[in-house]
C-alpha cells in the first residue's frame, strides 16, 4: 500500500479523518481491490482488539440484563392486567373478552412505555433524554454522546429521526437533536422534525445547524450566511464568562483535539450568546434562550440551546469541550 | 475438571434463565460476551455497532431461550443469531443510497459481508487474537495494550515513548498487519491436512 494511502487508513482508524479524507479514501479503495482488502484487514484487527483485550465487560453485561428485565416486566404487566380484569368480570364471557382486548391494548401501551428506551435505557435520577439521530445502531459520534449523557446520570432513549414521534419527547428532561438526524438519504426529515419539536415544552439541545432556523432559534435560513458548519476549527471564543453555560471557562478555548467542524448560527440580540467562532464574533457556536424568551421564530416554549458539535466531532472533544457539553446539557435540562 | 465445573455452572444458569431469571442470564452473558463481541467486531464497518449488535443478539437469544437445548453448544447457537443480525445490518447498509459521507462505510460493509460468509463457524477469533498479541515484541505489545485496552490516545503514547505521534501510527499499522499474518497462519495450520 502506498505511503499516502497508508496515512489515510491510519487516520481513518484513528478517527481523525474528516469527511473529505474519508471520501478520498473511499475513491482510492474503490479503484484498488488490493488496497481495499488491506484496509479491511486493518479494520478487522483494529475493531477486534478492544473487545479482545478488555479485562471487564461488566458494563455490557449490565446493559443486557437491564434489557431482559424490561422484557420480563412487560410480560408480567400484560399478564397481571388480564388476570385482574378476568377476576372482576364475573361470568359474562363476552365481557371477559372485551376487557381482555382492552387489557391487551393497555399492556401494549405499557410495553411500549417500558420499551421506549430501546437499547440500554433505564430511568435514572437525572431523568431521560430523547436523543434523535440518523440511524441505529448509533454512529460513533452519537454513541459517544450517549455514553456521556449516561455518565451524567441520564437514561438515554435513542431514536432515528424517521421513527421519532412528538410523544417520544413527553416527560423527558431534554430532547437532543444530533446533526446525524439529517445526514441520511432522507429529504423530508427537516420539516418533520421541526413540526415535532419546534413547539415542544421540553428543553431542546440541538447541534444540527440546518435546524436552527426551523426551530425558530435564528432569523435567517440561508446557508453560509445565517448558519453553517465551519471546517478546520478546533477553538471557540467564550463571550459571556458569567453565564453557567461557560462552566467557569473564559477566553479562547480548545474544544477539539484537531481541526473539525463547528456548527454555528447567526443570532440576534435576544439570544444568550455564550461562544462564537474565532474571528467571527457574529457567528454563535454556543447560544441559548431561556423559557419565555423571545426567539426570532417564536417565544421559547422551554429552554433552547444551539451547540457547536457536528456529526462525529464528539469523538474529538477535549476536556474543555466536554465541560461545555456537560454545562449545556445541565443548564438546558435544569428547568424540568 | 475445572472446565467441566464451568460447563455445569453455565448449564445451570441457562436452565434458570429459561425459567425467567435475568440474573442467571447475566452469568451466561458474562461468559460469552467477549467472544461474541470479538466475532461481531470483525465484521462491522464502525466500532459503535459492536455493542448494539451484540446486545440485540443476546436479547434475541433470551427471547428464544426455550428453543435452546441445554447441554448443546450455546455459543454456536448464539453466534448464528448474531450472524443473522449482522447479515441484516450489512445488507441494510449496502442498500442505502450512495452518499459521500457514508460511501467508505458502504465499501467496507460490502467487503466485510463477503468475508463474513467465509469465516469458519468454529473459529475463535478472540483466542487467536489474544494469542497473537501475546507473541508480539514487548514494546509493540505495550503500545497495543495502552491504546486498545486502556484507551490511551496515540499522542500520549508517543509522548511517553519520546517519539512523534506519526511514527506511532505507522507502528500500529505494522503491528496490525503482523497480527493479521499471525491469525492467517493459525487459520492455515488449523485446516485439515495442513498441520
Amino acid at each position: 500500500m502506498r505511503e499516502e494511502l497508508e496515512a489515510l487508513v491510519q487516520d481513518c482508524l484513528d478517527g481523525t479523518l474528516d469527511a473529505e479524507g474519508r471520501d478520498r479514501l473511499a475513491r482510492e479503495l474503490e479503484a484498488d481491490p488490493a488496497a481495499r482488502a488491506e484496509f479491511v484487514d486493518q479494520l478487522q484487527i483494529h475493531q477486534r482488539l478492544r473487545p479482545t483485550l478488555e479485562t471487564s465487560g461488566s458494563a455490557f453485561v449490565d446493559s443486557v440484563v437491564r434489557e431482559v428485565r424490561l422484557l420480563g416486566d412487560a410480560e408480567r404487566f400484560s399478564k397481571g392486567v388480564v388476570h385482574e380484569i378476568k377476576r372482576s368480570t364475573g361470568s359474562s364471557r363476552r365481557r371477559v373478552w372485551e376487557m381482555a382486548a382492552a387489557a391487551m391494548i393497555l399492556a401494549a401501551v405499557g410495553f411500549a412505555l417500558i420499551q421506549r428506551g430501546g437499547s440500554g435505557t433505564s430511568a435514572r435520577p437525572a431523568g431521560q433524554v430523547l436523543l434523535v439521530v440518523g440511524r441505529m445502531p448509533l454512529e460513533a459520534g452519537d454513541a459517544r454522546v450517549k455514553e456521556r449523557l449516561e455518565s451524567l446520570g441520564f437514561g438515554v432513549v435513542a431514536k432515528p429521526a424517521l421513527q421519532v414521534v412528538p410523544s417520544d419527547g413527553a416527560g423527558k428532561a431534554l430532547i437532543a437533536l444530533s446533526s446525524t438526524a439529517l445526514a441520511m438519504d432522507v429529504t423530508d426529515v427537516p420539516g418533520e422534525l421541526t413540526a415535532k419539536f419546534r413547539d415542544s415544552g421540553v428543553p431542546v439541545l440541538v447541534w444540527e445547524p440546518r435546524l436552527f432556523y426551523d426551530l425558530g432559534m435564528i432569523g435567517g435560513k440561508e446557508h453560509q450566511k445565517d448558519w453553517g458548519a465551519l471546517k478546520d476549527q478546533s477553538r471557540l471564543v467564550l463571550t459571556d464568562p458569567a453565564h453557567p453555560l461557560t462552566a467557569g471557562l473564559s477566553g479562547t478555548v480548545p474544544v477539539y483535539s484537531g481541526p473539525n467542524r463547528l456548527s454555528w448560527g447567526l443570532v440576534r440580540g435576544d439570544a444568550i450568546k455564550v461562544a462564537t467562532l474565532e474571528g467571527h464574533p457574529d457567528r454563535a457556536v454556543l447560544f441559548a434562550y431561556d423559557r419565555g424568551a423571545s426567539m426570532p421564530g417564536l417565544v421559547a416554549p422551554a429552554r433552547r440551546v444551539g451547540l457547536f458539535l457536528f456529526d462525529t466531532t464528539a469523538l474529538h472533544l477535549t476536556p474543555q469541550g466536554w465541560t461545555l457539553f456537560d454545562a449545556a446539557v445541565r443548564w438546558c435540562a435544569a428547568e424540568k | 475438571m475445572a472446565q467441566s465445573t464451568r460447563v455445569d455452572h453455565l448449564d445451570d444458569a441457562l436452565r434458570r434463565a429459561q425459567g425467567g431469571d435475568p440474573d442467571a442470564y447475566g452469568a451466561v452473558v458474562a461468559a460469552y460476551q467477549a467472544r461474541l463481541r470479538s466475532f461481531i467486531a470483525g465484521y462491522v464497518p464502525r466500532a459503535a455497532w459492536v455493542d448494539d449488535l451484540a446486545q440485540q443478539s443476546f436479547v434475541s437469544a433470551y427471547q428464544s431461550l426455550n428453543a435452546f437445548r441445554v447441554g448443546t453448544d450455546f455459543y454456536a447457537w448464539l453466534r448464528q443469531i448474531a450472524y443473522n443480525h449482522l447479515r441484516a445490518e450489512l445488507e441494510r447498509t449496502n442498500r442505502r443510497k450512495r452518499l459521500e459521507a457514508d460511501y467508505l462505510e458502504q465499501i467496507s460493509a460490502a467487503e466485510l459481508g463477503r468475508r463474513l460468509d467465509r469465516e469458519p463457524a468454529e473459529e475463535d477469533a478472540l483466542e487467536a487474537l489474544r494469542d497473537c498479541v501475546s507473541r508480539l515484541p514487548d514494546t509493540s505489545r505495550r503500545i497495543v495494550q495502552r491504546h486498545y485496552a486502556e484507551g490511551c490516545p496515540l499522542a500520549e503514547i508517543a509522548g511517553d515513548l519520546g517519539r512523534p505521534a506519526g511514527s506511532i501510527k505507522v507502528t500500529l499499522f505494522k503491528i496490525r498487519a503482523r497480527l493479521r499474518e499471525c491469525i492467517e497462519k493459525k487459520r492455515a495450520a488449523a485446516e485439515p491436512g495442513v498441520s
